[in-house]
């Protein structure tokens, strides 16, 4: 016989059982559905392998063939990992056994290393440093420059992890360069001493010049009734080739002076330059000058330009005998140049002379004001200014000279 | 509505009412499930609504103080299966602002077919907090209890009213003051 209390656990019994059976066969879905997602993991997880293996090898390998030093280094600068490279140019497997574990500081010069470290430590602050120039001591014994970038790795939640660097070897760079330096001294010290040499011969010269003169002067003086007047003539003609003489040395020393200008470069507007240099130098009445197109304002040292201008303008009117002398400047822009041009219409050049005139002492028409050194200095000092000049000439027609001046 | 709910009720029921309480209310609804609940298990939300009135009608105690009481109760499961959780906040208004953004956030992604309540806070301060509650299942007696432990559980005190915004007490505001 039952009693409702029996009942009551009956049925609290069964309600339990049912629970467990319940609870049993959501249990069993779950450790299916987790078992069929372990299983779906463990493929993916296997492809992913697959695929970081990959990624590894191909990194690995890119970096093991790269041929500059790489090197990948813990946070303390202790080494990781090396390319072949580096192994070889720091004898690393060497260190290593002597050492056991080398730091990014033994591989350099002991004179190197505070540097190192400093820039080791703004490249942690930073993410990276740029071009730090350092010197080893390579396995061979040679010691050797090495320019090295190198930056920081990160991991997911954007913590330094390492650093990586690639070193690039400037041994034969620095070399050149030092190279280089020296040359270009030395080549300074020639130029000046050739110009002081310039200077002093010039000077030489001159003075036994003016003693010609003074004795000239005298005799011509003194003995001016014992000569006949014919001797005159011939003292004319000495006067002027003393003249001459003396106009020479001038220029030597104008020429080997051109060059030497070191004043700082300003912004010079080439018409009023032009217009500038047309009062100093007496134009004479046979001779227009007409600035035709719109001139351009350069940055040059305004000395030189002026120099440049004066030479080509005495030039032209030089060789513009006739009455009515035309002389024209032009200006255009040409691959990135400017270029100017100065057109007379005089005698002109027979073309073959177009290379001559621009050597020193080359002159096509003797006369004593000219010793034909005029435009050997103009194409100098042009080209000391970046510039180029060249010619056209018709004989009889006239002449036109060109330059050019970089546009900066 | 997840096993866990039920078990937890029906063994509060046991250690207040006796096992005769279990079996009279279990008999009295109407029950898809018999009455065999499993903690793993998921059910309908009317099952507890029925054990709930019909606890309530035998009892004559009134079903908020019943929800109350046992969201009181429903904290220790809490505290004995999720306290890395409870350890993540300093203190108790900090708490019950993260229910909605990170708590149940958290809840739902152990449980994706979990029916939670949505908190709205309307104002906070370092100690006071102002927000409404709303879900179809009108339970905020049980979350007054909760709420209850959830200051204990810090050894903090607080003055908390609740208002209905609706009368089916399916939105309810809740003023909270630390003291
Ligand atoms: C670590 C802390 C908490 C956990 C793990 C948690 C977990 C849960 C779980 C599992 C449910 C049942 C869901 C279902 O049956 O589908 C639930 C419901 C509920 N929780 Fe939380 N809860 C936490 C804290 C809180 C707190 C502090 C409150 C305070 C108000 C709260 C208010 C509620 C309410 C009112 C319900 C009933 C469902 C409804 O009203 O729609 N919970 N919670």
């Amino acid at each position: 016989m039952q009693t409702p209390q029996s009942d009551v656990y009956q049925r609290a019994l069964a309600r339990e059982r049912n629970a467990r059976k319940e609870a049993e066969r959501i249990l069993e879905a779950k450790s299916t559905e987790l078992y069929h997602l372990t299983q779906a993991l463990t493929q993916s997880n296997a492809k992913l392998e697959v695929l970081l293996q990959e990624k590894k090898s191909e990194l690995s390998g890119l970096i093991h063939h790269i041929l500059d030093p790489y090197i990948l280094v813990d946070l303390d600068g202790n080494i990781i990992k090396l390319n072949k490279a580096a192994v070889e140019l720091f004898d690393y497997d060497n260190l290593i056994k002597k050492a056991g574990k080398v730091n990014l500081i033994h591989l350099v010069s002991p004179e190197d290393r505070m540097r190192l470290s400093t820039a080791f430590m703004d490249m942690v602050e930073d993410g990276y440093i740029k071009e730090i120039e350092v010197k080893i001591t390579a396995a061979d014994g040679t010691v050797r420059d090495l320019q090295i970038n190198a930056s920081v790795l990160y991991d997911n939640n954007n913590n330094p992890t390492a650093a990586q660097g690639i070193a690039r070897d400037i041994t034969a760079l620095k070399q050149l360069e030092a190279q280089k330096d020296k040359l270009y001294e030395k080549l300074e010290s020639q130029n000046e001493e050739l110009n002081e040499y310039a200077h002093v011969v010039s000077h030489d010269l001159k003075s036994p010049l003016r003693s010609v003169n003074a004795l000239i002067q005298w005799i011509k003086t003194d003995d001016k009734n014992v000569f006949d007047p014919s001797m005159d003539q011939y003292f004319g003609m000495i006067d002027k080739s003393v003249k001459k003489m003396e106009n020479l040395i001038s220029d030597i020393l104008r020429y080997s002076k051109s060059e030497v200008d070191y004043s700082e470069e300003t912004l010079v507007n080439v018409g009023d330059l032009i217009s500038e240099v047309q009062e100093h130098i007496d134009v004479p009445a046979n001779i227009s000058i007409v600035i035709e197109s719109q001139m351009p304002t350069v940055q040059v040292q305004k000395g030189k330009l002026e120099q440049v201008i004066q030479n080509l303008m005495t030039n032209a009117i030089k060789f513009t005998p006739q009455a009515d002398g035309l002389i024209t400047w032009k200006y255009k822009s040409v691959d990135g140049k400017h270029q100017f041009a100065i057109r007379d219409n005089g005698i002109g050049i027979e073309e073959k002379y177009f290379d001559k005139i621009f050597k020193v002492f080359q002159s096509l028409k003797a006369s004593e004001h000219s010793t034909g050194i005029g435009l050997s200095i103009v194409k100098k000092v042009l080209i000391s200014m970046g510039g180029e000049i060249w010619l056209q000439s018709t004989l009889g027609k006239g002449t036109t000279f060109y330059f050019t001046l970089p546009q900066s | 509505m997840k096993g866990i709910v039920f078990t937890e009720f029906l063994e509060l029921v046991e250690s207040k009412f006796g096992l005769e309480m279990v079996d009279q209310i279990i008999t009295q609804s109407e029950l898809v499930s018999g009455g065999s609940y499993t903690s793993i298990g998921t059910y309908e939300f009317g099952e507890m609504l029925q054990l709930i009135s019909n606890l309530s009608k035998n009892t004559e105690v009134s079903t908020d103080d019943l929800l109350l009481a046992y969201g009181e109760h429903f904290f220790n499961v809490i505290e004995t299966s999720y306290p890395q959780m409870l350890a993540m906040y300093q203190g108790p208004i900090e708490m019950l602002a993260s229910i909605e953004n990170h708590i149940h956030v958290e809840v739902k992604k152990i449980y994706h077919d979990a029916e939670l309540p949505t908190f709205t806070i309307i104002e906070q301060t370092e100690n006071t907090l102002s927000m409404i509650y709303q879900s179809s299942r009108s339970m905020h007696m049980f979350g007054l209890g909760l709420m209850n432990r959830t200051f204990k559980h810090f050894n903090a005190a607080a003055e908390i009213r609740h208002e209905k915004l609706k009368d089916d007490g399916t939105e309810v505001q809740f003023s909270i003051k630390m003291i």
